[in-house]
C-alpha cells in the first residue's frame, strides 16, 4: 500500500493512471472482459436466418430494438439458418447487440421432431447435461466470459397432457439446470410456448430454470403477463417474452423474417439497461 | 418549432448512414405516403390482393376491407371468424372468396359466394392439431371448389413445420395431412396440383396426401433459398448468398418435375432466410419486386425502375388486365437514435402496368 501511494506520487505514474481512465471509458472492453450478463428491459427479436451481420446492422441502426434472440446451434438447429462464426459473433456484439442466446437441441419424445430425448427419466436427465455442456463449450470456443452467461433452451410444444412425455421433459430440463449450475456456472433458461411446453411445470423441480424465454404471440408487451404461466413464478427480472409470431419486418433496406421479444431478465453480455419504457415490464 | 443547424447536420447525417446501410443510393425512400392518401385507423393488413381492375381485398387482423373502386375506398365487411395476426384470405373472383383464421389450435374457414355479402363458416378439423397453434395460415383456391389452407405450426424460428388442409367441395369437407414444410400454397384449377412453396418446392396430385419435392437447380453459391410459388412455367427463388439477395428465375420443360436455366439478379435490398420476394404474374410473364423501392425485375433481367414504391414490399397483385395493381408494403423508421420508432404499412395502387405507383391507405404504429 506505502508502495503505491509513493508510486502516485510521481507525476509520471498519475499521468499513466489518467490516461488508463481516459482508456477504460473509450476503448470498447475485450469480449471476454464484458459483464456476461445484464438485466434488459427492452425490445428484442429472433431470426434463425439472419444472412449476415450487416444485416444484423441495419436492425440496429436507428431502430427500436437493442436485444438479438442468439441461435448457438444444436441438433435441431435448421439448415437453412444463419450458423455464427466466432468473428460474426465479435462483430454483433460489437454493434452494440445484447444476445438472448438460445440452444436447439432435441426435443420432447412424444412429438415428430427428428432429434428427441428420452422418455426414461434418468437418460433424459443425462441428455439435458449432455446439452449443457455443448452449449457451453460452444460460447467457450466464440471467447464470452461463460461466468453467469445466459443460455436459453429451446424446448418446442409437446402434449402436455401425456404424463409420461412431460415427466421426461421435466428430467431433461432438470438436467440441463444442474449442469449450468457446475462451476463456472451459467444462467440455465427455457424457451417454449407458456401452454404447451410446460413451462410452468420446470417452476418446481430440481435444478428449475432460473428464467424464462415464454412464446405468447398476444401482441401484449409485458413479461408479467405469460398465458398459463402463474404471475408468481420468475418474478424477479426472470423473464423474456416472446409476444409477436413470424412476421416480416423492414428496417435500413433490410427484410428479415422476425419474431419479436419484450424483456426483463438476463441477457449477454452486461451492463443492465432497466427503465426503458418500452413496455416490457 | 425551427430547427437548428445542428439538428439539421444530424438529420443530414442520419440520412446519410441510412442510405449507406441501404446499400444504394435511391433505395432508402422517406416514407413516400401520398399526402392524400387516408390514413387508416386500426391494425395494418396482413395481406392484400386485386382480383379485378376494380375489386380488391384487404385483410387485417379484425377486418376484411373490400374495395370496388380500384383502392380508391375500402369498406370493411363482417367476416364470422375469430379476430387475430393468424389469418389468410383469397378470393377466385369478386365474387368467391374465403378467409381462414386460427385461434389455439383449430381453424375457422368462411366462405362467401356473394362478394362478401353473406358467409358460410366450417371449422377444420385438425387431424394433427398442434399443441400450440398456428402461427401463420396460407390459403389458395383454383377455383371455387378446390382449395387448401397451409397452417404453419407455432414454434420459434428454428423448425418450419405445417399441416395442410385440403377441400374438394369449396370448403364444406376438408382433410388434414401433414405438411413437408411451412410456407405459402397454390391450388392449381380444376382439382390439379398442389404446389408448397418453403425452403423448397413440394408438389401434390393426391390432395395433399403424398407430396414429391422438385429438383431445383439454382446458380451460385446458395447459403439459404425461399421459392415462391410458379407463374406458368417460370419459378422465382430468392437466394441468399454469403452477404447478398438475389432473385434467381428457374424454368421447367417436365411439367415442374424440375427445374433450371437459372436467370439471376441480385437486389438492392437484402433480406433473410425465409424472405421471399413479391412476385406477380402479369400477361408479360413474372415480375419479381425488390424490397427496396424502385426496383422490380422481369427474368431477363430487366430493372423495371417502378415509381413511388416505398421499402418493404410484401406483395404484388396485379388484375388479369395487366395494367391495374396493387402493392401492400411497410418499413420502419425512426425520427431519433433509437427512439420515436414508427412502423408504417401502405397499399399502393397502379393502373399503367406498374410503371408509377400512388399511395391509396396508409397505417402508422409506434414501436417504442
Amino acid at each position: 500500500m506505502r508502495a503505491a501511494y509513493g508510486k502516485l506520487r510521481s507525476a509520471r505514474a498519475l499521468a499513466a493512471l489518467l490516461a488508463g481512465l481516459v482508456l477504460m471509458f473509450l476503448v470498447p472492453a475485450a469480449n471476454t472482459a464484458q459483464a456476461s450478463v445484464g438485466i434488459s428491459q427492452r425490445l428484442g427479436w429472433d431470426a434463425c436466418g439472419i444472412g449476415s451481420t450487416s444485416n444484423a446492422q441495419a436492425f440496429w441502426s436507428n431502430t427500436p430494438y437493442w436485444n438479438m434472440g442468439l441461435y448457438l446451434g444444436g441438433s435441431s438447429y435448421g439448415s437453412g439458418c444463419t450458423h455464427w462464426s466466432s468473428s460474426q459473433v465479435s462483430t454483433l456484439l460489437g454493434q452494440g447487440w445484447m444476445f438472448l442466446p438460445l440452444w436447439v437441441g432435441p426435443q420432447a419424445p412424444c412429438t415428430g421432431f427428428g432429434s428427441r430425448f428420452s422418455y426414461d427419466g434418468a437418460t433424459a436427465y443425462g441428455q439435458g447435461r449432455n446439452e449443457a455442456i455443448a452449449a457451453y463449450n460452444k460460447i467457450v470456443s466464440w471467447g464470452w466470459n461463460v461466468l453467469n452467461t445466459p443460455i436459453i433452451y429451446d424446448l418446442e410444444a409437446f402434449d402436455t397432457n401425456n404424463s409420461s412425455c412431460l415427466a421426461a421433459a421435466k428430467q431433461f430440463i432438470s438436467g440441463w439446470g444442474y449442469q449450468m449450475r457446475l462451476a463456472p456456472a451459467q444462467k440455465a433458461g427455457v424457451y417454449g410456448s407458456g401452454c404447451a411446453s410446460g413451462l410452468s411445470a420446470y417452476a418446481t423441480i430440481a435444478n428449475a430454470p432460473e428464467f424464462i424465454d415464454g412464446a405468447d404471440w398476444s401482441g401484449n408487451r409485458n413479461t408479467a403477463t405469460i398465458a398459463c404461466v402463474p404471475s408468481y413464478d420468475w418474478v424477479y427480472n426472470q423473464r423474456h417474452k416472446q409476444y409477436q409470431g413470424d412476421h416480416l419486418e423492414t428496417w435500413n433496406g433490410v427484410t428479415l423474417n422476425v419474431d419479436n421479444d419484450c424483456s426483463n431478465g438476463p441477457v449477454y453480455p452486461g451492463p443492465d439497461q432497466l427503465n426503458t419504457g418500452q413496455g416490457c415490464v | 418549432m425551427k430547427r437548428t443547424s445542428v439538428q439539421r447536420g444530424l438529420l443530414v447525417l442520419a440520412a446519410a448512414g441510412t442510405l449507406a446501410l441501404s446499400g444504394c443510393g435511391t433505395a432508402q425512400q422517406p416514407d413516400q405516403a401520398d399526402p392524400a392518401a387516408p390514413e387508416m385507423t386500426g391494425a395494418a393488413p396482413i395481406d392484400a390482393a386485386l382480383v379485378t381492375p376494380v375489386f380488391g381485398w384487404a385483410m387485417t387482423p379484425d377486418q376484411l376491407l373490400l374495395s370496388h373502386d380500384g383502392g380508391t375506398t375500402l369498406s370493411p365487411v363482417d367476416v364470422p371468424v375469430p379476430a387475430g395476426t393468424v389469418r389468410a384470405a383469397h378470393f377466385v373472383d369478386a365474387q368467391a372468396g374465403v378467409v381462414a383464421a386460427a385461434t389455439g389450435d383449430s381453424i375457422t374457414v368462411a366462405t362467401t359466394r356473394d362478394g362478401g355479402r353473406s358467409w358460410h363458416t366450417t371449422t377444420v378439423p385438425g387431424a394433427t392439431p398442434s399443441p400450440t397453434g398456428y402461427s401463420s395460415l396460407s390459403v389458395s383456391f383454383g377455383d371455387q371448389t378446390h382449395g387448401a389452407v397451409l397452417a404453419r405450426t407455432a414454434t420459434s424460428q428454428a423448425f418450419s413445420l405445417g399441416t395442410i388442409y385440403v377441400t374438394a367441395d369449396g370448403g364444406t369437407n376438408w382433410s388434414a395431412h401433414p405438411a413437408p414444410e411451412a410456407g405459402v400454397v397454390q391450388v392449381e384449377p380444376g382439382g390439379g396440383r398442389i404446389w408448397l412453396a418453403g425452403a423448397n418446392l413440394h408438389a401434390s396430385t393426391d390432395q395433399g396426401q403424398h407430396w414429391t419435392q422438385s429438383e431445383l437447380s439454382l446458380a451460385g453459391p446458395v447459403s439459404a433459398a425461399t421459392v415462391s410459388p410458379p407463374i406458368g412455367t417460370t419459378l422465382p427463388v430468392t437466394v441468399l448468398t454469403d452477404e447478398h439477395t438475389e432473385i434467381q428465375f428457374l424454368t421447367t420443360i417436365d411439367g415442374g418435375r424440375t427445374w433450371g436455366q437459372p436467370t439471376r439478379q441480385a437486389t438492392h435490398g437484402r433480406t433473410g432466410a425465409g424472405v421471399r420476394l413479391a412476385a406477380a404474374s402479369t400477361p408479360a410473364g413474372p415480375i419479381a419486386y425488390d424490397t427496396v423501392g424502385g426496383h422490380a425485375y422481369r427474368p431477363d433481367g430487366t430493372d423495371l425502375r417502378p415509381s413511388g414504391l416505398p421499402d418493404g414490399i410484401q406483395t404484388v397483385t396485379f388484375a388479369p388486365n395487366g395494367r391495374n395493381g396493387w402493392t401492400l408494403a411497410g418499413h420502419g423508421t425512426c425520427t431519433g437514435n433509437k427512439q420515436d420508432c414508427t412502423y408504417h404499412n401502405d397499399l399502393l395502387t397502379t393502373t399503367d402496368g406498374g410503371l408509377t405507383w400512388q399511395t391509396a391507405a396508409t397505417w402508422s404504429r409506434q414501436v417504442s
